[in-house]
């Protein structure tokens, strides 16, 4: 089914392309989504994937035959925060 | 602040279980980041059994019922953003503050599931939303999301969710398949997609059931699907159009249009082009259980089709690989309110059980686990027709947990 073409944006918060994404790729030879997340912030937006995971698992299944729906890791905060309540939340802390 | 348990998430699950838990006469702190308990119960609203199914009605008596109960502390409007063990048990990060860290002796997790979406040409001009929010809309808020709108991707939800809009007076040009390319393929071939909506319960998609039992032979489905006229098969007033692909979303400022393309029989490859006026796309890719707070916690999970994603691997008590944390609702596989509810009172049963150092031996969970394989059975929707076949895959990866150190 060949119907999406390079225009279609894949990470909506860094508004990074399909094609832009496949440029990356032959550029800079990434080696594993991880890799290509780095080079090309896919990803790494105020969503922190999660908008965009699904989509991004599907690229590196293709592209890296990485069959590991669960590679990328989650990190903390899980949601935005802001450094305010960041520090009071450490203050708080026992 | 400091309780005996903390409940992440106030759906149906996890309103179910703090139910339990404040009637157990626990101190319980119900932590939701939304301002109004009942999570995706809310937008609920369809024809089952000659009956209407109220989502929001279901909501109102669980939320009535933890009420009742005063050791149960509301935290509405806080997202939880960190989860770690502390001396006591767990420590919870909340956001905004106040209290900035909840001390629980116990977890029960039940944030939900969240929806998968479908990258189009397009898709970030105003009037593209998921299929959830314009459930929300509609459903929660009585604000319709356009005049004429079109669902891309089919599955139980679509149907759902396509049902609600018509009884709302949204008009619709259908359900139609979501594309998909050699470098991104979220939701799969057209024949992937045909498969997960075949035989499937729930929502308006019964008749596909019906003709179900012979859709499951791989030609007699290929042959009906690519075959079906381009305007689409009625199923309950909503058409579906299986060999129509969604290409683009058209306009300029906002959502005027939407460019589809009939797929060949053969090969799937385009056959011709077209626009259809619209004034709102819904994308919609299915649901996926969220394991955030799991992996941050360090939880064992497992990747399970049938449940719909990642999840973690769970004692029929629900308790996950670290003790003292358990799972219970669409975060441990994606299946209707029903199932939660049972779900989140199992949860509760389990964690009863562990502050009171009761024994937690798998097979005094039967009683519950029963109620909920009765809830499944009788959910006016089902997410995947394999979902039993689930459920088995996470109970052996128990099971074999037990074995390994
Ligand atoms: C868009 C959508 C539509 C659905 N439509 C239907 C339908 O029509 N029929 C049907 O049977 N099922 C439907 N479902 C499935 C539905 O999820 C279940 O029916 C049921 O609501 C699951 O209950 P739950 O309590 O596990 O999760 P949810 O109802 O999703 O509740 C989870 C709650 O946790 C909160 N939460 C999540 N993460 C955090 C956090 N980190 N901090 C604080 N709070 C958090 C959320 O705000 C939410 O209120 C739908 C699901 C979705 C996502």
């Amino acid at each position: 089914m060949p119907t999406h073409n390079d225009e279609v944006i894949l990470c909506r918060c860094e508004g990074i392309t399909l094609g832009q994404v496949r440029a990356a790729v032959q550029q800079l030879q990434p080696t594993s989504l991880r890799e290509l997340k780095l080079v090309t912030r896919l990803g790494m937006g105020m969503c922190q994937g999660r908008v965009c995971r699904p989509i991004i698992q599907s690229v590196g299944q293709a592209m890296f035959q990485d069959r590991s729906e669960t590679r990328l890791a989650y990190q903390i905060p899980t949601r935005p925060v802001s450094f305010g309540d960041f520090v009071k939340a450490d203050d708080d802390y026992e | 602040m400091a309780v005996e348990v903390a409940v992440v998430g106030a759906g149906p699950a996890g309103l179910a279980a703090a139910g339990e838990l404040g009637a157990a006469g626990f101190r319980v702190a119900l932590i939701d980041e939304y301002p109004i308990p009942g999570g995706r119960l809310l937008g609920q609203r369809y024809h089952w059994k000659n009956l209407v199914w109220d989502g929001k009605q279901q909501a109102e008596t669980l939320v009535d019922n933890v009420r009742q109960w005063h050791e149960v502390r509301w935290l509405l409007q806080r997202s939880v953003y960190d989860l770690e063990r502390a001396p006591s048990g767990w420590a919870l990060s909340l956001n905004p503050g106040d209290p900035s860290v909840v001390y629980a002796q116990a977890v029960v997790v039940a944030t939900g599931a969240t929806e998968v979406p479908i990258p189009l040409v397009n898709w970030t001009l105003p009037g593209v939303l998921a299929v959830g929010a314009a459930q929300v809309m509609t459903a929660v808020y009585g604000v319709a999301p356009g005049r004429r709108g079109v669902v891309v991707g089919a599955n139980p939800l679509s149907f759902a969710i396509a049902e609600e809009l018509l009884e709302a007076g949204v008009k619709l040009a259908g359900i139609v398949m979501a594309p998909g390319s050699e470098n991104v393929d979220v939701v799969g071939s057209l024949d992937d997609q045909w498969q997960r909506i075949v035989g499937l319960r729930g929502g308006g998609a019964w008749p596909l059931r019906t003709l179900g039992r012979y859709m499951t032979h791989a030609w007699v489905r290929q042959f009906l699907m690519s075959h079906a006229p381009k305007s689409g098969v009625p199923i309950r007033g909503v058409r579906l159009r299986p060999n129509v692909v969604a290409t683009a979303v058209e306009g300029t400022e906002r959502v005027t249009g939407i460019r589809l393309a009939r797929i060949a029989d053969h090969d799937e490859s385009i056959r011709e082009g077209w626009s259809e006026p619209v004034d709102f796309v819904c994308v919609s890719g299915g649901l996926r259980p969220v394991p955030d707070l799991f992996r941050i916690a360090r939880v064992k999970t497992a990747w399970v089709p049938e449940l719909s994603g990642e999840v973690p691997v769970i004692s029929p008590w629900g308790e996950t690989s670290q003790t003292g944390l358990f799972a219970v609702g669409n975060a441990i596989g994606v299946e209707s309110a029903l199932v939660a509810i049972a779900q989140g009172h199992l949860g509760a049963h389990g964690v009863t059980r562990y502050l009171r150092g009761q024994s937690l031996d798998y097979r005094l969970a039967e009683p519950d686990q029963h109620r909920i394989q009765l809830a499944r059975e009788q959910s006016p929707i089902a997410f995947h027709p394999k979902i039993g076949q689930g459920v088995e895959h996470l109970r052996a990866l128990f099971l074999e947990s037990l074995g390994a150190p």
